[in-house]
């Protein structure tokens, strides 16, 4: 059976350190589509991800992943599901205990039953992909600089060959040219894995570049969703503000 | 005969791939690349009939067709593969197979780990006697300008390191008291000389059992605080904060913990004290029938006020030994979570031995003093 609407969201609400994030927030997501969610600082996007994730409970509202209700599905399906989704935090969270290899490995072998010979092939295969050299295997995140610690950390959340990937500000404390790099190990994971990618995002080139759709958050709620261009041309002040800016125009002419 | 994964075509020379080439089926594809007899006239690779295929399946079929590559010396074809999974398979193949070995990390002899640590454990106690020497330095030039005293950081390490702990150390001297009294009871009953419990307790809490279990509380429950503190501060880059704001960290963070713990063991070890003796009171009063009145007109002739200062001289160098150790570890802690879990063990271990290293001396010193 195919699913063909992976995420979807319904009328949610989140109540944090006094105050709505979110007053009414519903946006669903289909198989194949690399998504960004954007807003400004405080708009509650990564709050979103982080709910997504099953990591934060909305004060109200609806979740469904994969076609399941989250928090009201089976523990087993649970597990199953979060094997089928790949994480890319803001900061890597890397087990700081583990070298870069073990930490490729660490999913693969809590959830796998393959030997190790074949688990340390996959993640090696794995570091390679995000453009690591085999040297940074045996090294520990904390050795690592901030950019080598997130590819490693991407090289992670690819280690099961996940369906969905989120990213939380997967280009944050890159250089513009492993960043580039990265948007085009993305796409094209995309393309070969039929892998959808939600990201949480403020790089615009990002955002030109690779992303299908981009969903809005302001005020609590879906100001606009639809594709970059279609963004671009929008009126409401905060999205215009957005794009139209001096950095923005720099950064996609 | 078709395979789960594999077959043979009706010419010999096409190999077919069936099924999910994932994860998932890591093991059983490899099992059945391993058990199928490949004919040496293969040159062509069927995809046609592979449902779905992720990194790790098209990485061991990458890997298949590269060893088979290596024993027939004709090129092999890909024949009926998607446009996905053959930039997939491109995406896996790197020119060399070298990437596939993980670098060794020499284990060095023990000849080479035994100095190792001994040159470690060297340039620790010199950088400790460094962190000693530099905060000696900003103690006296804050003696000079006592303007910049932080008392506010004096006062709140007082309340998180003192105030706070009053009740496990009331309730834990008590107990030890208790105990005491209890196991000192049933000797002295034996001879009769039930009222000298009051010296044995009296000289014992005072002189050796309060400041040690205060000093051994506050080793457990503020000095690893203060290193798990520091040291979560230095990962955080809080510390680089300070520095570059011109403030040296430990004007601000470690000589306030110091300063507190060197006069807060001192009252925690009367309140331990009381407590102590309290513990042992209850426990004469019940099972030795020495009454509380009894008690305390023993106690003002049997014990000494020496007994109560040799015990108070002692409890702030212990509060010197914690602080001083716990915000030491807390700065060398380096990088990740897990040294700060290393430094908070090292530091409470550390604190706890030389305290009763320090004890030992104390003893040794007041034997020799006649005190």
């Amino acid at each position: 059976m195919v699913i063909d609407t992976l995420i979807d969201v319904k009328h949610l609400k989140t109540y944090l350190g006094q105050h709505w994030v979110h007053r009414d927030i519903s946006f669903s997501i289909t198989s194949g589509e690399i998504v960004a969610i954007v807003g400004g600082s405080g708009s509650g996007k990564s709050t979103i991800l982080r709910e997504i994730l099953g990591l934060l409970k909305p004060a109200s509202g609806t979740i469904y992943l994969f076609g399941e209700q989250l928090h009201h599905m089976p523990m087993q399906i649970y597990h199953k599901i979060q094997q089928r989704c790949g994480i890319l935090f803001q900061e890597g969270a890397l087990f700081s205990s583990l070298n870069v290899l073990e930490n490729i490995a660490f999913p693969l072998r809590q959830f796998t039953t393959l030997n190790p010979d074949s688990i340390a092939e996959i993640a090696l295969l794995k570091l390679a992909l995000v453009g690591l050299s085999p040297d940074t295997a045996v090294k520990y995140p904390a050795e690592l600089s901030g950019g080598m610690q997130k590819r490693a950390a991407l090289a992670r959340a690819l280690a099961l060959d996940p369906e969905v990937l989120f990213l939380d500000e997967p280009s944050s404390g890159l250089d513009p040219v492993s960043a580039a790099e990265q948007d085009e190990l993305l796409l094209q994971l995309q393309g070969t894995l039929r892998l959808t990618i939600v990201m949480v995002t403020h790089d615009l080139s990002t955002l030109a570049t690779i992303v299908n759709r981009i969903i809005f958050i302001g005020e609590g709620k879906v100001i606009a969703d639809g594709t970059y261009n279609e963004l671009k041309a929008n009126r409401h002040p905060e999205v215009h503000a957005f794009f139209h800016n001096t950095r923005a125009e720099i950064a996609t002419t | 005969m078709p395979g789960t994964y594999l077959s043979i075509g009706e010419d010999k020379t096409t190999l077919c791939c069936h099924g999910e080439w994932t994860l998932w089926h890591l093991i059983a594809i490899k099992n059945a690349l391993i058990d199928s007899e490949i004919p040496t006239k293969i040159n062509k690779i069927d995809g046609s009939k592979i449902t779905k295929m992720d990194s790790a399946g098209a990485l061991v079929l990458q890997q298949f067709l590269y060893t088979l590559q290596q024993h027939q010396h004709q090129p092999l074809k890909l024949m009926a593969f998607e446009e996905a999974q053959l930039a997939l398979l491109k995406l896996v193949t790197r020119p060399d197979q070298q990437w596939r070995e993980i670098p060794r990390i020499a284990r060095p002899n023990f000849l080479a780990r035994l100095g190792l640590s001994t040159i470690n454990y060297t340039v620790g106690f010199l950088n400790y006697l460094n962190f000693i020497g530099e905060l000696t330095m900003i103690f006296l030039q804050l003696l000079r300008h006592p303007k910049r005293i932080p008392w506010r950081a004096c006062v709140s390490v007082i309340e998180s390191t003192g105030v706070m702990a009053l009740p496990i150390i009331a309730l834990l001297s008590f107990l030890i008291g208790v105990v005491l009294t209890y196991q000192m009871g049933l000797q002295l009953r034996n001879y009769g000389a039930n009222i000298y419990i009051v010296d044995f307790l009296g000289i014992s809490i005072l002189r050796e059992f309060a400041p040690l279990i205060t000093a051994i509380i506050i080793a457990g429950r503020s000095g690893s605080a203060f290193t798990a503190q520091l040291g979560t501060m230095k990962i955080r880059q809080e510390i680089d904060a300070l520095q570059t704001m011109g403030i040296a960290p430990a004007e601000l963070l470690i000589l306030p913990k110091i300063a507190a713990l060197f006069f807060v063991l001192p009252l925690l070890t009367v309140w331990a004290s009381l407590f102590g003796i309290f513990g042992g009171m209850v426990v004469s009063n019940s099972m030795l029938h020495v009454s509380y009145t009894d008690f305390l007109d023993r106690f003002y002739t049997a014990v000494s006020v020496k007994s109560y200062i040799t015990g108070m001289i002692k409890a702030p160098v212990f509060g010197l030994i914690i602080a001083s150790i716990g915000c030491y570890q807390g700065m060398q802690v380096t990088g990740s979570a897990t040294s700060v879990g290393e430094r908070t063990t090292i530091s409470v271990v550390q604190s706890i031995f030389f305290i009763i290293v320090a004890d030992a001396l104390f003893s040794i010193l007041f034997s020799t003093l006649k005190i």
